[in-house]
């Protein structure tokens, strides 16, 4: 079928995924930054063993753990790279729940705007 | 960004994110100055647009777009949470491929059922759209009409749904996709307290000693909830949490009392509780006999599948599926002796000390506990029946209708309750749990609507099932999809739902914001705005009523589904559509377009723009000349208001973070049927069951009865489907966010890795599903989040691209005719 005068993949159609390359390449590089935070729930007694392995995770940060709280905050280009690494913490093991609270975006080239 | 203030904002985030957690804040917290303000972005409430567990988002607008959303430290139900596909809110508006203009199947400039889609102008879609509509009612009547609208419309969206097909084309064929979701716990409400929707709310889970989830993820689709389940859980080491599921999944986790049963045993399990609680004497007799009576269902009640089905025919005994006659609590004792622990153990596969654990989280009269459950319960060929039996444990206990002790009956949709349920736009519904059946009801719901008596019809229309059946043998031939994606959604679809759709003799039309399967299967697509694009009211689970402003524009053409089924209405007369004897009697409706009739009538169009709040736009009023939303909500909410369903004044709603219902005297009520929590309780009844005439709820004997489709030689497995959490139902929105898709671009098939490996297949090899009605490719899961027991496999419905609901039967439970989507009997081949 055709939409809009482009050939799409049936796939690529379902799952959102049309852009085609010429579009691809005219989107813009990340010009966001994003910080977010987010609580992660645990057993109280592997808070600990559990922030430490939050804290190797790329661009994340553990600000304060307390009882079964584990408070962090992450920086990424995107709300997918933040979704996603949201995610990832949601399904790691002895992790019940990993939910986001504060979320600020920044554009990159304009500090303070 | 300066490396200072960089900092400053993730010491910011840091700290309101303590405060949420309810944790001292960081010591290195400081505030910020000018805060959030200074950034210039306008920040608003709303729902969220996914589950139906109603998280109270903020959302910060800045230059026409959702630039960030957040958890609302102001709502009761997630206090500043936000889960993953929360998270995800702004992002779906702004997928790629947003559809952002009518496009209607032409060749050679006219419309052909085997044209190409071409974008073409609302009027040219309407008007075509309106041909048809005209030409079905004109050879076959309104019968031939339907629609199938969700528990994603907003409450207006479903209220003028309702007055458009019931009051203005004379159709009950409208279903909601709710069917496929609540139906049976509709259904059950109705039968056991003869009012829909919980007594309880999320409170309860703060007052609890134990959950106990009934075929519920939560871990992975109820998030929020969860994390309040696990925080009393953890924080208090007497709660215990009982989790039952046909494979282990995430919730599992969190578990004392991990129980894996075999599909469809879990009502033997409920029967047994309740056996365990009348032999171990710890029945509440003076709650069981002042406020309880005792009823037998109708056995062998079949499947629902269609009536020449061999399985139906060899299954279906009974005369009336939902009957019922009346019995004592003897007869009841007697009814479920028969479900001892040695049976039940044997037949569920579950270890005996489990049961007993579990049942006596229920015998135990000082433990209080809070059942909850979903799709397991739900989508069930025995839904209604085991959503009853759960009630019946709480009320051979008195546990129920105070804080924790509540069955609590958990819903996928944002407003599955709020719209589909509440509204009435169930085949056989009007507002307020009235039905079309009952002269009484229709002649009240013609009085409020101010059409003429006679014009409701009275015969139920098809359900969600039926619709796609009729659609097929040629006998639904108009039908209107809105907000949802049933071609994805719909049990055995490539037999049952995709020939209706392409019958030549049928007309469809799909609104949604993305090209779907199913509205690539369509005639007619019409872009549809979503979410914050418009002012909305959503209804969640625990009966709160939530308004939100529109606060940015819908792109392109796209239009709210309420500004088309008003526009729409516009194109018809009366004189097209009423038939002439009841023109005759009143003749001042003669001339008038169904949009008059319906929406310009008096009454819905009494509040002037002048009512709006002048911060936000609101594209249907500005269209319409008149304050749509409060108009119709006021319209609606007359059907509820002293009858126990009464909802506040509209204004309110757009101050508050929702309110449960009734609102008395604007005040919530948060448990109902309780002397003291609810108004509607004459004092000194202590506990009143207001929904049915003697104020009693009521507790049903049924047996166990086997699945539609069980393993045999040759389909050696069950076929369980389900969800994930990174994606959303049909994953329209959330297949649309880049790095979502990538986290989990495609289903896969969790099985079992003794069972895998007996079959020569190897993790993540490629394999065929395949049931006797179709087959999809997939691959193997052996490991990760679900740990599969022997003989089961699951396998997510989120990826258009492996369509599982090819292999799924079309069987559903007889009384609520909702589908059973975790039953069926598959093979799995290497390929």
């Amino acid at each position: 079928m055709r939409i809009n005068d482009r050939d799409i993949d049936r796939r690529a159609f379902l799952t959102g995924q049309v852009l085609s390359e010429a579009d691809k390449a005219r989107r813009p590089a990340p010009r966001f930054f994003h910080i977010s935070s987010a609580v992660v729930t645990v057993r109280p007694e592997q808070a600990a063993e559990v922030a430490s392995r939050l804290a190797e995770l790329p661009r994340t940060e553990v600000h304060g753990v307390e009882g079964s709280k584990i408070v962090i905050v992450m920086e990424g280009d995107s709300s997918g790279e933040i979704g996603s690494r949201l995610t990832t913490i949601a399904l790691m093991d002895d992790v019940f729940s990993a939910n986001l609270v504060f979320e600020q975006i920044e554009p990159v080239d304009d500090p303070g705007a | 960004m300066t490396l200072s203030r960089r900092e400053l904002l993730k010491v910011q985030a840091a700290g309101i994110a303590a405060a949420a957690a309810n944790m001292a804040e960081p010591a290195i917290a400081q505030p910020v100055s000018g805060g959030v303000e200074a950034l210039q972005i306008t920040w608003s409430k709303a729902p969220c647009r996914f589950c139906g567990t109603g998280c109270g988002v903020m959302v910060g607008v800045k230059s026409g777009k959702v630039v960030a959303t957040h958890g609302d430290m102001k709502a009761d139900v997630n206090r500043g949470l936000n889960c993953v596909k929360g998270y995800f809110l702004s992002k779906i508006m702004y997928g790629a491929d947003r559809l952002t203009q009518p496009l209607l199947r032409k060749k050679d400039g006219v419309y052909a059922k085997d044209g190409e889609f071409t974008p073409v102008s609302w009027d040219e879609a309407f008007d075509t759209m309106a041909a048809q509509a005209k030409r079905v009612l004109k050879e076959k009547g309104p019968t031939a009409l339907g629609m199938f609208g969700s528990g994603q419309w907003t409450i207006f969206e479903g209220y003028a749904a309702t007055k458009l097909m019931r009051a203005g084309f004379r159709s009950n064929n409208l279903d909601p996709n709710a069917r496929h979701c609540m139906a049976s716990a509709a259904y059950a409400f109705m039968r056991t307290f003869g009012m829909d929707e919980p007594m309880g709310c999320y409170d309860d889970f703060e007052a609890t000693d134990a959950f106990v989830l009934w075929g519920s993820n939560m871990a992975e689709m109820h998030p929020i909830l969860w994390t309040r389940v696990a925080d009393r859980r953890l924080g208090y080491p007497h709660v215990k949490v009982a989790v039952l599921s046909t494979f282990t999944n995430r919730s599992a986790d969190l578990a004392d009392i991990p129980i894996v049963f075999k599909p469809g045993t879990d009502l033997a399990i409920l029967n047994y509780i309740a056996n365990h609680i009348i032999t171990t004497g710890r029945v509440n007799t003076d709650f069981v006999d002042k406020h309880t009576t005792f009823l037998r269902g109708a056995t062998e009640i079949g499947y629902g599948l269609r009536p020449d089905d061999p399985r139906e025919v060899a299954a279906r005994k009974a005369e009336d599926p939902a009957a019922t006659t009346p019995i004592d609590f003897e007869a009841y004792a007697a009814f479920v002796r028969d479900y001892t622990l040695d049976k039940v153990s044997e037949l569920t596969g579950v270890e005996p000390g489990f049961l007993e654990q579990l049942a006596e989280l229920y015998a135990d009269p000082k433990r209080k506990v809070v059942s909850l459950w979903t799709m397991g319960f739900n989508q069930h060929v025995r839904g209604v029946w085991a959503n009853q039996l759960v009630y019946n444990l709480h009320l051979l206990t008195g546990k129920i209708s105070e804080p924790g002790n509540s069955p609590f009956s958990l819903t996928g949709q944002p407003s599955a309750c709020g719209t589909a349920r509440e509204v009435g736009t169930f085949a056989h519904r009007l507002p307020a749990d009235m039905t079309v059946v009952n002269p009484e009801h229709r002649k009240h719901a013609e009085e409020i609507w101010r059409v003429p008596a006679g014009i409701i019809p009275e015969k139920p229309g098809y359900h969600a099932v039926e619709q796609d059946r009729m659609l097929k043998d040629g006998k639904l031939n108009f039908y209107w999809i809105q907000v949802n994606n049933n071609l994805q959604a719909a049990p055995n679809d490539s037999n049952e739902t995709y020939p209706g759709y392409r019958n030549p003799d049928n007309f469809i039309v799909v609104s949604d914001a993305y090209p779907t399967v199913t509205a690539l299967a369509a005639d007619l697509i019409l872009p549809a705005a979503m979410w914050v694009e418009k002012e909305g009211a959503y209804g969640n689970a625990e009966r709160r009523t939530h308004v939100w402003h529109q606060l940015v524009k819908a792109p392109g053409e796209a239009r709210s589904d309420l500004w088309q089924l008003m526009e729409f209405s516009k194109r018809f007369t009366t004189d097209e559509v009423w038939p002439a004897e009841i023109l005759d009697a009143n003749p001042n409706y003669r001339g008038l377009t169904l949009f008059d009739v319906l929406f310009k009538n008096g009454h819905v169009d009494r509040f002037p723009l002048s009512d709006m709040d002048p911060a936000y736009d609101n594209a249907e009023s500005a269209d319409f000349g008149f304050y749509v939303h409060k108009g119709l909500f006021e319209e609606y909410a007359s059907f509820g208001r002293g009858h126990g369903h009464d909802l506040g004044p509209y204004d309110l709603y757009h101050e508050v973070r929702g309110l449960r219902w009734p609102v008395v005297d604007g005040k919530e009520t948060l448990w109902r049927y309780r002397e003291g929590l609810d108004p509607y309780v004459k004092p000194g009844k202590g506990i009143e069951f207001y929904g049915n005439k003697d104020g009693k709820a009521r507790i049903l004997a049924v047996p166990y009865e086997p699945p539609a489709e069980s393993p045999d030689e040759e389909y050696d497995v069950w076929l369980v489907t389900g969800r994930v959490l990174e994606h959303w139902h049909s994953g329209s929105m959330t297949m649309r966010v880049p790095e979502l898709y990538k986290a989990f671009p495609g289903a896969r098939c969790f099985m079992n890795a003794e069972d895998a490996r007996k079959r020569g297949i190897n993790q993540g090899a490629e394999i065929r599903v395949i049931s006797r009605r179709g087959e999809i490719r997939t691959r193997v899961e052996t490991r990760g989040r679900n740990r599969m027991p022997p003989g089961v496999v699951f396998v997510p419905w989120f990826d258009a691209s492996q369509l599982i609901n090819k292999a799924t039967l079309d069987a559903t439970d007889p009384i609520s005719k909702q589908t059973d989507f975790k039953k069926c009997a598959v093979k799995i081949v290497s390929v």
